[in-house]
């Protein structure tokens, strides 16, 4: 009670000052684009304290100029919670959530063409004894195919009041705003439905009876391209096309506007440094804030492009569709059809495969699969693959007349998506002991055409949080590591004193990096990275591409060749050990890339990824956990790699 | 045996609801003079003290409205199997009350703003009959098969009806004249 | 009971009628079959299976529901209905009352009698 009008995080505290309205609905009964329109842009977004279920909530400014908090709860069938997310709507519709407080009001939304299973929500809310108003969508598609409702009739027969709402149309919102001012008169029914089932069921005929209700058909455009799309040959041969253009889009669309954005950063920075000279705090800010920015800002084109898709594809209907015939292929993953729209957009980053883990409504199987995607081969990793496998391998090697190079890239492909599926069946089988085995049910909504407003919330909402959350956690931890790379500052005389010139800027990097707080570090992991057949230079590199994975390639460019950074490659073949017992030996051997290139497939080693784990999960126990996982997996399965490969050469 | 399907909505007054019963046939229309027992146990030890038939309903009356939120459950159940046994049930049908005052609503109306409605549109509603709180309505002129006249009938005439006469149980159409 | 049969048991484009769920049906499971409509006396449609074989597209209750075997195998149904036109698969709605009229009526009349005469009004 504790809190005032400041705007607060969800998951904290909520302002009690106003009152807070819950939103109830099964899923796709229409209930977020109810939510978008009451609501529009003025949502926070987050976790429910302290577990995995997503979490909105809005203001709604009413009429008479006070305005009600609007709680999005998590889409159910009912009231009888076999799920954490069902648990989170059934105590928060009680009251019992701890630091949410309790509803005002319950608005619960149906679908007009599924009326018979809304009902049966309806009639578990209504027990509650809340004010309760409902709201019906869809109510012209009942009538398109054939269906009807009489309103009046459903409104007697229901005893509360009831709203048409077509999310699609502004009028029903307003009437529904209308309907929020005026919560003091909303009548209660005079005695509340029954909860046993079987009496349940017998309400609900009554009242569908009552109310004239006819079903409507079965959508025949619905069925026809359903006929194509969930074809065994078709629609497989489709799901693929889709997916070959969702991720070609993701790529060839936002890879210009991620190249202007570092190209940008990268302009201001040498402005910086021109305006200001070269020093180390104008380093700090040009080097250090502004990449670190840049390394943020970069990412979200794609998050943006990524949720326009899954987002279009989503409210099509399309997405349903795909997950049917993909689940069977999830299931072997412990995971369900939904899940693979994170896999599939971890190929270009993890970050937005774990924020696309919110469509899946099963918080178990969300959090495995958010464990499990880093794991995924990701555009970031590309770089460094090209680069190590253009040593490892001459370019004219051949396997079987396959390029030698482009079978091992794919077969890092391969071993990230099967490792993935590893991962997250490990994850459900930790996981398993704690919750109950969720049954797979998906509902397969028609196919309807997607709201513009929709659409815009739905990228606009998780590219602000991303930029809100993110942007801190991302730039502070880029400055960190650009001070570990680039501290103790050295002095013109300590230079000329170990025979560099000062005025060589690549000298005095190589230098700096050669005697800074990372190196230090670079060389107190020796012991750890040492089997693996690392060099402390490579050790360097390593912790350094935390900050994101690429970074790897310039760091050891920078580090190896102080000649020549635009050719990592070459350096790197030339590099041998400079200290310790294997001094003179070539560090890059066939056994170290390969060491290197399985320790890239599995580490964790991408600060935003943390961060969107911490963010998503709630916390920083699972980002650190599967940190030190994936860390003590990549550096074992690098050291077979060592051995493997240092025998066989 | 799966139970007879019913709801509850509100009745005329407070203490009154309406259990309405769409889909099984009910006793004719009347006050409750011998009932299936369980019902019947309701009215011996006071939780009801009235049980009325109306078409397509019944009416239970408790003794306060605040009755209800208590033996709603109890009174449904009741009320359930009993409409299970329509044979078992005596009723005596005496003039409803209310369907002299629903009569001069239905003409007050159809002289007045909604008539001026519907002639508007060259259709005419008609009133044929009340009995047992059920006003029948014969659709006339334009009004005969044109898909919106369903929507007037509701949405205008049988919304005022209702606010201004409570004890109103439903209005119906009759059909075309064959 | 006899002549009932497993929903899993019923091939692609079959209908048949819910009669309960089997004994070593988990209550949780149990319990989400029921929110999902599928009580006994509600009519269901095979309408596909997965490319894999699993889940299957069903259609009750006015939805199309994907299932997994591993749940519907807990559905136990009546052996195939007749079929019936595409998109019926409601059992006890009033679309299709006699237009009885009124006047015809005894006081019994029910409202969901009004109801169909209220449709063919329209």
């Amino acid at each position: 009670m504790s809190s005032h009008c400041s705007p607060e995080p969800a998951g904290t505290a909520v302002d009690h000052a106003r009152p807070l309205v819950a939103l109830v609905g099964a899923p796709n009964a229409g209930k977020s684009t109810i939510f978008n329109a009451l609501t529009g842009l003025r949502v926070k977004t987050g976790n429910y304290p302290g577990v995995t279920v997503g979490r909105a909530q809005g203001t709604c400014a009413l009429p008479d100029g006070t305005a009600v908090e609007v709680e999005d709860l998590p889409g159910t069938y009912s009231l009888e919670p076999i799920s954490i997310d069902e648990r989170i709507v059934v105590d928060f519709l009680h009251g019992r959530l701890d630091g949410v407080g309790e509803p005002d009001a319950v608005v619960v939304v149906a679908d007009a063409t599924t009326l018979r299973g809304s009902l049966r929500l309806l009639a578990g809310v209504l027990t509650l004894g809340r004010p309760t108003a409902l709201v019906l969508t869809m109510h012209d598609e009942l009538v398109a195919r054939g269906g009807y409702v009489d309103l009046n009739r459903l409104t007697r027969a229901l005893g509360v009041p009831l709203v048409v709402a077509d999310g699609r149309k502004r009028s029903g919102a307003a009437d529904l705003v209308d309907l929020l001012a005026d919560r003091p008169s909303w009548p209660a029914p005079v005695v509340a439905p029954p909860t046993e089932p079987e009496e349940c069921t017998a309400w609900i005929a009554s009242v569908l009876a009552a109310s004239a209700y006819r079903s409507a058909h079965e959508s025949p455009v619905t069925a026809r391209i359903d006929r194509v799309l969930l074809h065994p040959v078709l629609g497989v041969a489709v799901f693929f096309a889709v997916m070959f253009g969702f991720f070609q889009t993701i790529f060839a669309l936002a890879a210009p506007a991620q190249d202007a954005i570092g190209t940008g950063m990268e302009t201001l920075a040498t402005t910086v440094r021109d305006t200001f000279g070269d020093s180390a705090p104008v380093r700090l800010v040009s080097d250090g804030l502004l990449g670190g920015v840049g390394g943020v800002l970069v990412f979200v084109p794609q998050i943006a492009l990524l949720f326009v898709l899954i987002a279009a594809l989503e409210q099509v209907g399309y997405l349903s569709r795909a997950a049917f015939l993909m689940d069977r292929v999830m299931a072997m993953a412990g995971l369900e059809g939904r899940a693979f729209v994170a896999l599939l957009s971890s190929f270009a980053c993890a970050i937005p495969g774990i924020m696309a883990t919110r469509t899946m409504p099963s918080a178990r199987e969300r959090l495995a699969t958010m464990l499990s995607v880093p794991l995924v081969t990701c555009s970031a990793r590309l770089p460094v693959y090209t680069l190590l496998i253009s040593m490892l391998i001459p370019a004219d090697a051949a396997w079987g007349g396959v390029s030698a190079r482009g079978t091992t890239m794919f077969g890092l492909y391969v071993l990230g998506a099967v490792s993935m599926m590893v991962a997250a069946r490990v994850a459900t089988l930790l996981g398993g002991g704690r919750h109950v085995l969720m049954p797979f049910t998906m509902e397969m909504p028609p196919y309807r055409m997607p709201a513009l407003r929709s659409v815009v919330v739905a990228v606009w909402l998780p590219v602000k949080g991303f930029l809100h959350k993110m942007g801190t956690v991302i730039v502070v931890s880029t400055i960190v590591l650009w001070a570990l790379l680039n501290l103790p500052v050295q002095s013109a005389a300590e230079l000329r004193a170990d025979g560099v010139d000062p005025d060589d800027g690549t000298a005095v990097a190589a230098y700096t990096m050669e005697h800074s707080v990372a190196a230090g570090i670079g060389r107190a992991a020796a012991p750890v990275f040492d089997p693996l057949g690392f060099d402390w230079r490579t050790n360097v590199a390593v912790i350094s591409s935390l900050a994101a994975r690429e970074t790897f390639v310039a760091t050891m460019g920078q580090i190896t060749a102080a000649g020549n950074p635009d050719d990592p490659a070459r350096a790197m073949r030339d590099t041998t050990f400079d200290e310790g017992p294997r001094a003179g030996e070539k560090v890059f051997t066939s056994a170290t890339l390969a060491a290197l290139l399985v320790f890239f497939v599995y580490a964790l080693q991408c600060m935003a990824t943390i961060a969107t784990l911490r963010r998503e999960t709630g916390g920083w126990r699972w980002p650190l956990t599967v940190f030190g996982a994936y860390f003590a997996v990549a550096w074992a399965m690098a050291f077979l790699a060592h051995t493997v490969v240092g025998a066989l050469a | 045996m799966t139970a007879v399907a019913l709801h509850p909505e509100a009745g005329t007054v407070p203490e009154e609801v309406r259990w309405v019963v769409p889909e099984a046939p009910l006793p004719p229309p009347g006050t409750a003079v011998a009932l299936p027992q369980e019902l019947a146990a309701l009215l011996v030890d006071g939780t009801l003290t009235e049980v009325r038939v109306l078409p397509g309903c019944v009416v239970t009356r408790a003794p306060a409205a605040a009755d209800w939120s208590r033996c709603g459950t109890q009174v449904r159940r009741a009320v359930a199997a009993a409409v299970a046994e329509p044979g078992r049930w005596r009723t005596e049908a005496g003039d409803h009350p209310d369907d002299r005052e629903l009569a001069a609503a239905v003409r007050r109306l159809l002289a007045g703003d909604v008539g001026d409605y519907v002639r508007s549109h060259g259709g005419a509603i008609e009133l044929v009959g009340v009995r047992h709180g059920v006003v029948t309505v014969q659709m006339r002129g334009a009004c005969q098969g044109c898909p919106a006249s369903e929507l007037t009938l509701r949405a205008r005439f049988e919304r005022r009806l209702r606010e201004e006469c409570p004890a109103l149980v439903d209005v119906r159409a009759a059909g075309p004249r064959r | 009971m006899a002549g009932t049969r497993s929903l899993v048991e019923l091939p692609a484009g079959a209908r048949a009628m819910v009669v309960g769920t089997t004994a070593d049906v988990e209550p949780h499971v149990a319990r989400r079959l029921v929110d999902l409509g599928l009580v006994p006396g509600t009519p269901v449609t095979v309408v596909r299976r997965a490319p894999l074989r699993d889940p299957t597209l069903y259609r009750f209750a006015d939805t199309s529901m994907c299932l997994r075997a591993a749940q519907a195998r807990h559905v136990l149904v009546t052996a195939e209905l007749p079929g019936e036109l595409p998109g019926e698969t409601t059992g006890e709605l009033p679309g299709e009352l006699p237009g009885e009229l009124p006047g015809e009526t005894t006081g019994e009349t029910t409202v969901q009698e009004a109801a169909g005469l209220a449709l063919g009004v329209r």
